[in-house]
């Protein structure tokens, strides 16, 4: 093989990739410079998802399409490059690789003529046509190399091992024994490669550098967290391109738009404007035109607004469910760039849907979402002897190994006040010494990140955490997934680390440490819903179920997507004060799907859900309605 | 054109949780500071006003000290292009506490003042504030001001180069009255209109904002309408209602739980589009919403 490198292939081939270079450096000019300093990188994930296709693969048809045609490109790759170094290889090797070489080849080939039949009749959301030429190319590089190993072997005959190369002996019956004609397959095959490669930064082939690297700089750190803006210097939120990250851009730019983010988004299902993946595709759209039209002079007067293109219906239909981040395969999160142009909303243009706004200006001024105000906020607890921190004797940790962080719902909603007296009885039944914050505690903030008022997340976050510290706690235990997620993952960014757990993490525990005992049955067949700020933010999936498992003579009965799959109940990111007015009800979806499990009791982990599934299940109006509980109402009702 | 809009900070008690009788059972946390929500209605009312017409200045005024700084600066975000304050230093601390306050009269003519020393063309404020609930200061002030005066409007409409507003006012059981009026003018303004957010960037402006003192202090006029006693409902066992009967076991030990009624606001109509169309008519008949077709049988 080296004999047919000249010098005339060698510029040749180092053209390829001078244009190669040349497209790359052109098309990441613009997220390069923004791209921060020691910014650290994941080996382990990169191989993980390059060598073994992790992530892709849950897909099994064309994930496994796709791992043909990768190492159907890789290994002949590989062993071209190695031959150049014209090692001296005894025979059986030499034939072994040359079998290895053959076997890739017929991978690409299968891979490739796969994924090529199931684009054909697609529509542009599912196969879009820009990947027809890089296929097209691929297929022509594995024909013309079977072909020229054809001709070559019918020109000398298969020798004594024609096992090593069975495709190759398949093509040799059909390629004419002519040295010209495998001349010039061989000039073909190389022409495609040099194309291909050249081809790159140009065409939808770039996945194959920035996916990589999208997974190999995946954030670190809690699961899909939102970006920080540095308010004090008027940052605030996304309007234009401009605004978004380093990251937030070359996500855009990774996304080869396969759809596994809309085919589990519920605002997509529910048939609301939204799509994660057309907010990428439209980000990368508008770099595309900053590109081509040349960055204005720094003040990013002359950009495309975001919301031009981004609608506020899709904006608001976000459930901040994290389901697209958790399919994509190549680790983009669409859902900080949503709530980046929320921000921007909120506190750039000081545009609300007017349905909100109220809830925003109780948080403001009463510090939670139903403007009750903090002097009742622990009416739930009225002559039930729960204490509170700061009225005891001594106001302190001392006493209290856990802070019951009850939350806006548990405090508030009746439904859900009922799901905090069950968690005190649970605590008092198993001796552990708790306190709640009372009525100095506010919401934890949740509710107002997410609809994109930062300022007043950061003013409410600021209050929990002066009384934490003030009362010096070590732990806490919350109701709600929302809180759990805020309080955990969120608050640190604010200099607050505390153990925060989630009340079923904490109950499964007192129940294998057995001291609490679960006596009274309470329902014959039980299903959960998994809440996504506790699975997938959070992932705990395990100690619900281990929860209704304990329940005597309860059988546990999976609904058809959850856990990581689980479909969100509508209630997050805000929608719960929102109107819903396109398309199906999120909570109805669910309810029904929810409802063909057949149980009679559907137990869940967090309030909010626990509302939208309750209204959800009451709107289908069964013979039987089956009961909503929390699963800590269930323990409770267990107890006896 | 200024419009000045009178803003009061007040103490708004919505609860009464506590144990001593000295502090009428009122803790700390039994209260928010907040603006009054009717003289943020009145902002907005001016701020649409400068939204719509060119050379127009909304200033707010307020009274006392800041004991509701957050919100106050937050209306200042909202649009308004000043903040002045009358006794800023002088006044008492526990101003907050409505029996402290200077009566209506006394206010009216600290506040006629500061608008003479301002110019304002026209003043707007709340038509009544939420902790004393007097309604008197608008009239009072109009009175001494010798402007005309109207009562809970809610909505204001600049008129053309003749100096009139329109304004349309509330008289009460959903009647409106649109009113035709000379600047310049004293309005009172009711509650209703929505109100708007302020952005980050005036908000940052707002919070870095010192408010202006105003000529308002020196020799007021002497106090002539003085509340004497003020005296708080005394805290009373919750009243629950007796459970409707009509409800199940569980809403109605709920009810009694949570001290709550939780109605039975209606029916629930069930079947088909059809059948419930007929639902709602048959309702809207026998209750006299709809003329009944007997007639035509
Ligand atoms: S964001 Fe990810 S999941 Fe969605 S289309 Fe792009 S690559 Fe696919
Ligand atoms: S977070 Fe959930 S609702 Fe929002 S875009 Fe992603 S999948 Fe859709």
């Amino acid at each position: 093989m080296k004999a047919l490198l000249t010098s005339f292939d060698l510029f040749v081939i180092a053209l390829a990739f001078v244009i190669m270079g040349l497209g790359l450096a052109r098309r990441w000019a613009l997220w390069r410079e923004k791209k921060p300093a020691g910014i650290a990188g994941n080996w382990q994930g990169l191989m993980a998802s390059v060598l073994a296709h992790r992530g892709i693969l849950d897909r099994p048809a064309v994930g496994l399409g796709h791992l043909a045609a990768f190492w159907g490109v890789a290994i002949p790759l590989l062993v071209i490059i190695v031959a150049q170094f014209g090692f001296i290889i005894p025979q059986a090797p030499a034939r072994l690789l040359s079998l290895i070489q053959d076997l890739a080849g017929a991978a690409l080939l299968i891979g490739i003529v796969y994924l090529l039949v199931r684009r054909l009749g697609r529509e542009e959301s599912e196969g879009p046509s820009r990947t027809l030429l890089p296929i097209i190319l691929l297929l022509v590089i594995a024909i013309s190399g079977y072909l020229a190993a054809g001709a070559r072997m019918s020109i000398l005959g298969t020798g004594e091992a024609p096992w090593s190369s069975p495709f190759g002996w398949l093509f040799s019956l059909i390629a004419p024994a002519s040295p010209v004609f495998m001349q010039m397959m061989i000039r073909l095959h190389f022409l495609a490669v040099l194309l291909l490669i050249a081809a790159i930064p140009y065409t939808f082939m770039r996945h194959a550098v920035a996916s990589p690297l999208n997974v190999f700089y995946r954030k670190q750190g809690p699961r899909a967290a939102l970006t920080q803006p540095t308010l004090e210097k008027g940052a605030v939120g996304a309007r234009t391109v401009d605004d978004l990250s380093w990251k937030q851009l070359l996500d855009a730019e990774a996304c080869v738009a396969c759809g596994r983010c809309e085919e589990h988004c519920p605002a997509t299902i529910s048939g609301k404007p939204l799509s994660p993946r057309k907010v990428i595709r439209t980000i990368r759209e508008q770099v595309e035109t900053v590109r081509t039209q040349g960055k204005s002079s720094g003040n990013g007067a002359a950009l495309p607004l975001l919301a031009n293109d981004v609608t506020a219906d899709e904006m608001w239909a976000c459930t901040s469910c994290m389901a697209c981040i958790e399919h994509c395969p190549v680790a983009i999160e669409p859902m900080d760039k949503i709530i980046d142009m929320r921000r921007y909303q909120v506190m750039g243009e000081a545009r609300l849907p007017s349905e909100a706004r109220p809830m925003l200006r109780d948080l403001e001024i009463y510090g939670d979402v139903q403007g009750k105000g903090a002097a009742h906020r622990a009416d739930w607890a009225m002559h039930r002897d729960v204490p509170e921190i700061g009225r005891s004797a001594n106001p302190g940790a001392a006493e209290v190994d856990v802070l019951l962080y009850v939350g806006c719902s548990g405090a508030f909603h009746p439904r859900n006040q009922e799901t905090s007296r069950a968690m005190a009885k649970i605590l008092k039944a198993a001796g552990i010494r708790f306190a709640i914050l009372g009525s100095e505690e506010c919401c934890c903030g949740d509710p107002a990140r997410r609809l994109g008022d930062e300022a007043l997340f950061r003013r409410l976050a600021r209050q929990n955490i002066t009384k934490f510290e003030q009362y010096q706690v070590k732990k806490i235990v919350t109701l709600c997934p929302h809180c759990l997620n805020t309080l955990k993952n969120e608050y640190p960014e604010l200099g607050c680390r505390l153990e925060v757990v989630h009340a079923t993490e904490m109950v499964t525990e007192l129940i294998r440490e057995e001291r609490i005992t679960l006596k009274y049955p309470v329902a014959d067949k039980i299903t959960l819903h998994d809440a996504c700020y506790l699975g997938r933010y959070n992932q705990v999936y395990q100690p619900p179920r281990d929860i209704c498992r304990a329940v005597p003579g309860a059988a546990l009965e999976e609904t058809e997507r959850n856990q990581e799959k689980g479909f969100c109940c509508g209630g997050g990111g805000g929608r719960m004060w929102l109107h819903e007015n396109i398309g199906e009800n999120i909570n109805v979806v669910r309810a029904q799907e929810i409802t063909a499990t057949d149980a009679d009791l559907i137990g869940t982990a967090c309030p909010y859900c626990l509302v939208m599934l309750d209204d959800g299940v009451k709107s289908l109006e069964m013979e039987k309605t089956p009961k909503v509980a929390d699963v800590i109402d269930i323990v409770a009702d267990a107890l006896g | 054109m200024h419009i000045i809009v009178c803003a009061k900070q007040i103490r708004h008690t919505y609860a009464r949780t506590g144990t001593s009788p000295d502090t009428h059972y009122i803790e700390d946390w039994d209260g928010v500071y907040r603006v009054n929500p009717h003289d943020e209605a009145a902002l907005e009312l001016a701020l649409r006003v400068k939204d719509d017409h060119a050379g127009i200045t909304v200033s707010l005024l307020t009274m006392g000290p800041m004991i509701a700084e957050h919100e106050l600066r937050r209306c200042l975000a909202t649009g308004a292009d000043n903040l002045y304050q009358i006794d800023g230093n002088n006044a008492p601390d526990t101003a907050q506490e409505p029996i402290d306050q200077p009566d209506p009269w006394e206010k009216s003519d600290r506040l006629a003042r500061a608008v003479k020393s301002l110019n304002g063309d026209l003043v707007l404020c709340g038509k009544e504030s939420l902790d004393k609930g007097n309604g008197q200061v608008g009239a009072l002030l109009a009175h001494r001001l010798a402007r005309p005066f109207v009562s809970a409007i809610t909505d204001l409409g600049l008129a053309t180069s003749d100096g009139q507003v329109q304004v349309q006012r509330s008289a009460g059981r959903g009647v409106r009255e649109i009113i035709a009026c000379q600047l310049p003018a004293v309005f009172s303004v009711d509650l209703g209109v929505d109100l708007r957010l302020p952005n980050l960037k005036r908000r940052q402006w707002a919070d870095e904002y010192p408010p202006r003192p105003v000529e308002g202090n020196g020799e007021s006029a002497p106090p002539r309408i003085v509340c004497k006693h003020r005296f708080q409902p005394r805290p009373r066992p919750k009243l629950i209602p007796a459970p409707d009967s009509r409800q199940h076991a569980y809403d109605r030990i709920m009810q009694l739980l949570t001290g709550s009624t939780v109605e039975k606001k209606g029916e629930m109509l069930t079947g088909s589009p059809d059948s419930q169309v007929e639902g709602i008519l048959a309702f809207l008949k026998t209750n006299g919403f709809l003329e009944s077709d007997r007639s035509d049988e």
